[in-house]
């Protein structure tokens, strides 16, 4: 059978030369690395084995205009220390536990009447209705207002309907390492007093804690703690609470020479007191890094074509008008007329305000000019006028309910709810001031003490507008799901704070040859989103 | 249609009435034996030269014939496996012929029709020519005799399905070989929505089949304008030469690692009849069913197929044989960046319907034919091709009962033929793939409002679903993925399927019903309209042979909106599209000193959106020494904009396409300077731009750059073409043929962005939205190649052949052209194959193997790694039952491999097959 030898041969030939088809073995993806975030940390020149921390309500964990469980368990000293516990910090960080879900909020609480939490994003009426989400406080029992739209707002929901007043801490005084406490002048961490009810000086949040109030200041109990390495964040509260109410006269701005005075008395008292400890203090940051001051635009009234006629008919021409009598009389020059006239257009128009900077006019407005009193500082504000985020809650409302009398539009705000150019060069010539007297007292510490210079690091932040860091994008605002401060506009939420935990990290890390692991800021959430209403 | 209809059968008629009139009568009879064995042979084809009349000896080897005309006449007789020959007739009443036929041994004695459109020997064809006979066919390995082809030189095939081979002659060719033509008995197959000859689906049925022949290369100056790169010309059995019963069933299993182990069953019949010699007909049937391959290869990206790494997971990823996921979406947040939704698998889609991975074809004709003298025959054919199977072009389609059929009208004669076919399609069920599973996401989960929005916050740590039991990590893409991904339907429940068949009972790019946002089902019931005539020359001149023919041609074009731009303007009015065309050429050749032989055709082509085009081939033949055959060829070919690059408006994962004729694209704009470089906007965004309704907002404009593009217009070719042809002692066949060819004006694609507002459909489109326009590559692209065919006549019937081929091409390739010549550089083919080793028993076995090569089409770009396969079959003929006996395997002891990108792996099949032939051999 030649024949099937042939075909045998024809086989054999071709199952030896039949090849498959390769296929591209492919690899895993590199894995991220395993969690090594303490690996290779070393301490370097400084000791880490207790860490303690003074300062006001960033040091203390306060965000969304309360002390509340969560803010305070993501305190700024808090997080830090979770970074330190790779250098030898025991992983318990005492704080003065504040126990409530919701907290206080100092601000829009009335004592005896109303008792209001933390600031939640709250959607009144739903995703699909008119209004945007905006900041309202825990326990908000819900409104109606009639002017100029009837509009009713309902209560927060569960869990956001509690809020606490703050009791006493009730746990081992001696043994804390947290010495934050919201709302506090430099001064009055150096006094004793704050803890006294009697005097002006006190504050509720220390008192509290104190381990003799009246007695001892934040200062003393801070050093009475011992530490071996000191966290140091004061000052902050010395211009903030002036801007943040409109520097209307409600909180003081503490002058240049009493705050160089108690901030190098403070450190050289610490430094003295324990000549072991080493440390990292903290710098103030420009107002205009604060989310607080920029979320609300100048230009923030929108109107339609009809309304804007309708307000220069009734409103700008006779004061335009009587402002060019003012001039003719020689009351006011033509410069002050110019920057008071009234426009309004179609689009955006500037906030109607109250500028105490203006001649008062008032003596000047009675017979046919009556109507115009409330006018007598009024000017729309510029672009280089600041419009703090609590006039957010005040704009578009009715004065006296009054559908004429629209505050910001047709009626001028008051001066709580404008820091004028005047204001805001006078807050950032004493921010950097202030901050000299900060950076002096570091370079007189005899290498003690690092700086961490959060002005720049929040300054760089708000310039780049975004920042990206272990795959979360971070932004200079509230706004979730990018914002890295809270509802109050004023504190970071926790992710803003292990953001700025990071820069006392480097800061630390830089001056005591240290290589303490950054936190990492996904691990840490941003401001919550806007709850709805119950269905 | 009607009309149509009632002018041809007028034409008959008339014709009828006209030659019903004879005179002159001569009368043949006798027999046709086996010259070695004395045997009678049943169904010789005995034709009288020169006319259309004709029969086939009984099965007792007799025949008798009666001619309206006197002596002398030729008789020619014809039988598969035997040598041709010829008789003088010379008295009217001839009975008692004895004709001894001999088997053929000897190489290269086929004849061609092809090449020249007039018959001529293999040997001499002045271009290369590939022929598969009945024999081949017969003793081909494949299950589906369409792909032999597979084998021959010169060819690639590519398979998007187990029932859709795509032949690729030349190179340029993507499944949708659009620059090939594929004619069945003279018909254009090629399907007017679709745009290329659906292969098999639309061929012929084995038992029916008589010839393909292929013409690689362009064929433009006798086929007109598509058969720029080749052509294949399938021919039937004609009920007068192949009468009787036969019977096929064919019953195997598909398998491979992918896919599994699949039955396969193919079904034919065919029955033929003549009466008289004067009228016949033909019924055919053939039925196949099979589980289709399955392309499951979800971890390699389509967008970067290279990757050494698996990418499946991450953010961006586009799994090739997943759908759903092909469309960027881009997010304002920089740590998430760009990112795509999840896809779906193929298997998974195609099994949420009762459909599943079904691959069928059903094809099926009835001819009827009559011979209404002895010089004219005319013939009726309707042919039905339809079924199911995947086709893959910038998207991948489940074709779905998808079905195309004819009417043919055709008068012939020994010098001239006149036809008119009609050809319509259906889509039938079939859907779009890549619509399904991005429109199945959009409907469980729109992106923009629901999708994205929850991945961003996932990956910010946010998770609002109180019911998500799952763990968001902020930074971590996987975990925002599964959570945007939490209301996905799993694969296999009620649920998914449902959701599938929601969208899929919804039509692409129509306003979507029943809370779908999308559907993916197109709609077709285009047209293909033709008429043309031939006619030769040679009884009236004799000092050369020339031929003249024509054609006319209306594209008849509906989609419904689903892929043709119909109602640009409201969406509402949806208009059928027409495009007409004629061309006309004529043919002339010479012989010198019988030994060079020249031929020049012209040919003249218009199409009312294009300019008209000649294209002119001359060709020689030298003879020497009998069977020396040294042949050289000019050709010119072109091709028109196919239907879709005039008239598609189809959204797609990388813009949206759009015709590209000035009828169909004015009106966006895009033309003449009105459009930005893809590359440019993408510039423009990085740098924080962004569009709204009235242009660039944002960002550095000045980035963005302005393209000129002109509006599409026909692609030319010029070919010089040598070959050398012989028979060396009449035991080797020897075939060389080496070309090059500069392609000018090659049609392709570009990527832009409209510069001025624009709307489609009343929906206003702002500036800066992607769209695909075709355009003309201003650069010439360039091609050669060497093929050499050998046959090697071995003692004992024996036969091994081999071929190899060369190709390649030059190009300059950017970014935003890519020729596609999609061809492997080198493939070879070695085969052993003995139709008698003994009286029964035959085989057949081959090896082909081909070398990597770069894959570029819309769908994507890959570097397709070499592959080889082995084909065999062995037969067992059963005379007592007039049966034979196949078993046959492809791709015999190899692994699965993979033709192109996107394409399903293929795997083997084995097969066991029973033919009956009332006449058989």
């Amino acid at each position: 059978m030649k024949s099937i030898k042939y075909f045998l041969y024809s086989l054999i030939f071709v199952m030896t030369v039949a090849c498959d088809q390769e296929v591209i073995d492919l690899q895993e993806p590199e894995t991220p690395p395993a969690d090594t975030s303490c690996e290779d940390a070393v301490a370097g020149s400084a000791d880490f084995t207790k860490f303690v921390a003074i300062g006001n309500s960033y040091i203390a964990g306060f965000q969304a205009g309360a002390l509340f469980n969560d803010g305070q368990n993501n305190s700024l000293a808090a997080i830090f220390n979770k970074q330190l516990e790779c250098v030898g910090s025991p992983s318990t960080f005492n704080q003065p536990t504040i126990n409530s879900v919701n907290g206080y909020n100092i601000q829009s609480s009335i004592p005896g009447v109303i008792t209001l939490g933390r600031l939640i994003l709250f959607d009144p009426d739903g995703a699909t209705g008119s209004r945007t989400a905006a900041p309202y406080p825990s326990a908000f029992p819900g409104s109606s207002v009639t002017c100029p739209a009837a509009v009713t707002t309902p209560p927060l929901p569960a869990p956001y309907n509690t809020a606490n007043a703050p009791t006493a801490f009730g746990g081992d005084k001696a043994a804390l390492n947290n010495f934050g406490v919201p709302l506090i002048f430099l001064g009055q961490a150096l006094t004793a007093s704050t803890g006294n009810p009697a005097s002006p000086y006190y504050n509720p949040l220390w008192a509290r804690f104190a381990s003799q109030p009246g007695v001892k200041s934040i200062l003393q109990d801070a050093l009475g703690a011992a530490g071996s390495f000191y966290m140091i964040w004061l000052g902050f509260d010395d211009v903030l609470l002036y801007a943040a109410t409109g520097a209307d006269g409600t909180y003081p701005i503490t002058s240049e020479v009493a705050f160089s005075d108690q901030y190098s008395t403070a450190i050289s008292t610490m430094l003295a007191a324990n000549p072991l400890f080493k440390g990292v203090v903290g710098n103030i940051p420009n107002i205009t890094s604060i989310p607080y001051f920029y979320t609300v635009k100048w230009n923030q009234i929108t109107l339609d074509a009809a309304t804007a006629a309708s307000l220069t008919t009734n409103l700008a021409n006779n004061y335009n008008a009587f402002l060019a009598a003012m001039v003719t009389n020689g009351i006011i020059t033509d410069a002050e007329k110019t920057k008071r006239m009234l426009t309004y257009a179609a689009g955006s128009n500037g906030v109607l305000l109250t500028d105490e900077d203006l001649t008062d006019l008032s003596t000047y407005m009675t017979g046919p000019y009556a109507g115009l009193l409330p006018y007598a500082k009024a000017r729309q504000a510029t672009s280089t006028d600041l419009i703090p985020l609590a006039a957010g809650s005040v704009l578009g409302t009715c004065y006296g309910g009054s559908a004429s009398a629209i505050f910001g539009v047709s009626y001028p705000v008051g001066d709580k709810y404008v820091l004028t150019p005047v204001e805001t060069s006078l807050i950032l010539t004493r921010t950097a001031a202030f901050n000299t007297s900060i950076n002096n007292a570091v370079t007189n510490s005899s290498n003690r003490l690092a700086l961490a210079d959060i002005n720049k690091a929040y300054s760089d932040f708000v310039t780049a507008k975004i920042a990206v860091t272990d795959g979360v994008t971070m932004t200079p605002s509230f706004a979730p799901p990018t914002g890295i401060f809270s509802e109050d506009g004023l504190h970071p939420n926790s992710r803003g704070y292990a953001f700025t935990a990071n820069v006392f990290i480097d800061a630390v890390n830089l001056k005591f040859g240290s290589t303490i692991p950054h936190a990492k800021v996904s691990a840490y959430s941003g401001t919550a989103l806007p709850v709805n209403p119950l269905p | 249609m009607k009309i149509f209809y009632k002018n041809s059968l007028a034409a008959v008629l008339l014709l009828v009435l006209t030659a019903s009139v004879g005179f002159a009568q001569t009368n043949i009879s006798g027999k046709v034996t086996d010259e070695a064995s004395g045997e009678p042979i049943a169904g010789v084809n005995i034709i009288v030269k020169g006319r259309v009349i004709g029969t086939i000896s009984g099965t007792d080897g007799n025949f008798s014939l009666k001619v309206n005309d006197a002596p002398p006449l030729t008789l020619t007789f014809s039988f598969v496996g035997y040598s041709t020959k010829d008789l003088e007739i010379t008295d009217a009443n001839t009975s008692g012929l004895e004709m001894k036929l001999s088997e053929q041994t000897i190489l290269g004695q086929e004849v061609v029709v092809s090449a020249s459109r007039m018959e001529e020997s293999i040997l001499q064809s002045p271009v290369t020519i590939e022929k598969i006979g009945l024999l081949e066919i017969k003793q081909s390995s494949a299950p589906d005799f369409y792909d032999a082809l597979s084998s021959l030189k010169g060819v690639s095939t590519n398979s998007g399905s187990l029932n859709l081979t795509s032949v690729n002659t030349r190179g340029f060719a993507t499944i949708a070989n659009t620059r090939f033509v594929q004619w069945v008995d003279g018909m254009d197959t090629q399907a007017p929505l679709l745009n290329f000859p659906t292969g098999s689906i639309m061929g012929l049925g084995e038992l029916d089949a008589e010839s393909m022949e292929l013409i690689p290369g362009a064929g433009s100056a006798l086929y007109g304008p598509n058969a720029f790169n080749g052509i294949l010309v399938m021919q039937s059995k004609s009920p007068f030469e192949y009468q009787g019963l036969s019977a096929q069933v064919k019953q195997g299993i598909t398998t491979s690692d992918a896919g599994g182990t699949h039955p396969l069953g193919q079904y034919s019949i065919r029955y033929a009849k003549a009466f008289n010699n004067k009228f016949a007909f033909k019924v055919n049937l053939s039925y196949m069913t099979a589980t289709d391959w399955l392309g499951s290869d979800y971890r390699t990206d389509r967008t970067n197929p290279e990757s050494t790494t698996d990418l499946s997971g991450t953010k961006d990823f586009d799994g090739l044989n997943l759908y759903g996921d092909e469309t960027l979406v881009p997010t304002p947040v920089p740590s998430v960046g760009t990112i795509k939704r999840t896809g779906f698998r193929e298997e998974d889609m195609l099994n949420a319907f009762s459909d599943d991975r079904e691959a069928k074809t059903l094809k099926g004709d009835v001819a009827l034919h009559y011979r209404i003298t002895d010089k004219i025959e005319v013939l009726y054919n309707y042919r039905y091709g339809g079924g199911s199977s995947i086709y893959q072009g910038t998207e991948k389609y489940a074709l779905r009962d998808f079905n195309q059929q004819f009417h043919k009208l055709e008068f012939k004669g020994d010098n001239f033929f006149v036809r008119g076919y009609i050809s319509a399609t259906d889509a039938g069920k079939s859907y779009n793939l890549s619509a399904l599973g991005g429109f199945a996401n959009e409907t469980y989960s729109p992106t923009a409002t629901t999708w994205a929005p929850d991945y961003i916050k996932a990956m910010q740590g946010y998770q609002e679903d109180p019911n998500y039991t799952g763990i968001v990590i902020a930074g971590d893409h996987a975990s925002a993925r599964a959570y945007a991904d939490r209301n996905r339907p799993a694969a296999g429940t009620q649920a998914y399927n449902d959701l599938m068949k929601l969208v899929r009972d919804n039509f692409f790019q129509k306003t979507p019903t029943n809370g779908a946002r999308g559907g993916a089902s197109f709609f077709d019931n285009s047209k293909l309209l033709h008429g043309e005539f031939n006619y030769k020359f040679f009884n009236q001149i004799k000092w050369a042979e020339i031929q003249v023919g024509g054609n006319v041609r209306q594209y008849n074009l509906f989609s419904d909106g689903t892929i043709f731009n119909e109602a640009p303007d409201d969406g509402v009015d949806f208009k059928r599209i027409k495009v007409n065309e004629f061309g006309a050429y004529g043919q002339i050749a010479k012989t010198f000193a019988e030994a060079l032989k020249v031929t020049g055709s012209i040919r003249y082509d218009k199409n009312e959106n294009f300019d008209g085009q000649f294209t002119p081939r001359v060709s020689a033949v030298y003879t020497f020494n009998q069977n020396q055959n040294i042949r050289a060829s000019f050709q010119t070919g072109f091709r028109n904009p196919d239907t879709q690059a005039q008239f598609i408006y189809f959204p797609s994962s990388s813009g949206t396409l759009v015709g590209s004729t000035e009828a169909n694209a004015a009106r966006y704009g895009i033309h003449n300077g009105g459009s930005w470089t893809e590359l440019s906007i993408k510039d423009f965004r990085a740098s924080g731009g962004s569009f709204d309704a009235n242009g660039p907002v944002g960002g550095n404009s000045n980035l963005l750059q302005i393209i000129d593009l002109d509006y599409v217009q026909p692609e030319q070719l010029k070919s010089v073409e040598l070959g050398y042809k012989g028979l060396i002692a009449t035991k080797l066949l020897i075939d060389l043929n080496g070309y090059y060819t500069v392609y000018s004006n090659f049609i392709g694609g570009e990527i832009v962005g409209n510069v001025n507002p624009t709307s489609h459909q009343g929906v206003a489109i702002n500036p800066g939205s992607l769209f695909s326009p075709y355009t003309n590559s201003k650069e010439d692209v360039k091609s050669y190649g060497v093929g050499l065919g050998l046959s090697y006549s071995l003692p004992r019937n024996f036969v091994v052949n081999g071929s190899w081929n060369y190709a390649t091409f030059e190009a300059n390739e950017t970014e935003s052209f890519r020729s596609g010549f999609n061809t492997p550089k080198n493939k070879f083919t070695v085969g052993l194959g003995n139709r008698k080793i003994v009286k029964n028993l035959g085989f057949n076995i081959s090896y082909r193997w081909q070398t990597h090569f770069e894959w570029s089409s819309t769908y994507g770009v890959w570097d397709v790694p070499e592959y080889g396969v082995i084909d065999a079959q062995i037969n067992y003929r059963l005379a007592p039952i007039k049966t034979m006996l196949k078993i046959g395997g492809t791709n015999i002891g190899g692994g699965d491999y993979r033709t192109n990108l996107g394409s399903p792996f293929i795997g083997q099949q084995y097969y066991i097959s029973l033919t009956f032939d009332e006449f058989f051999n």
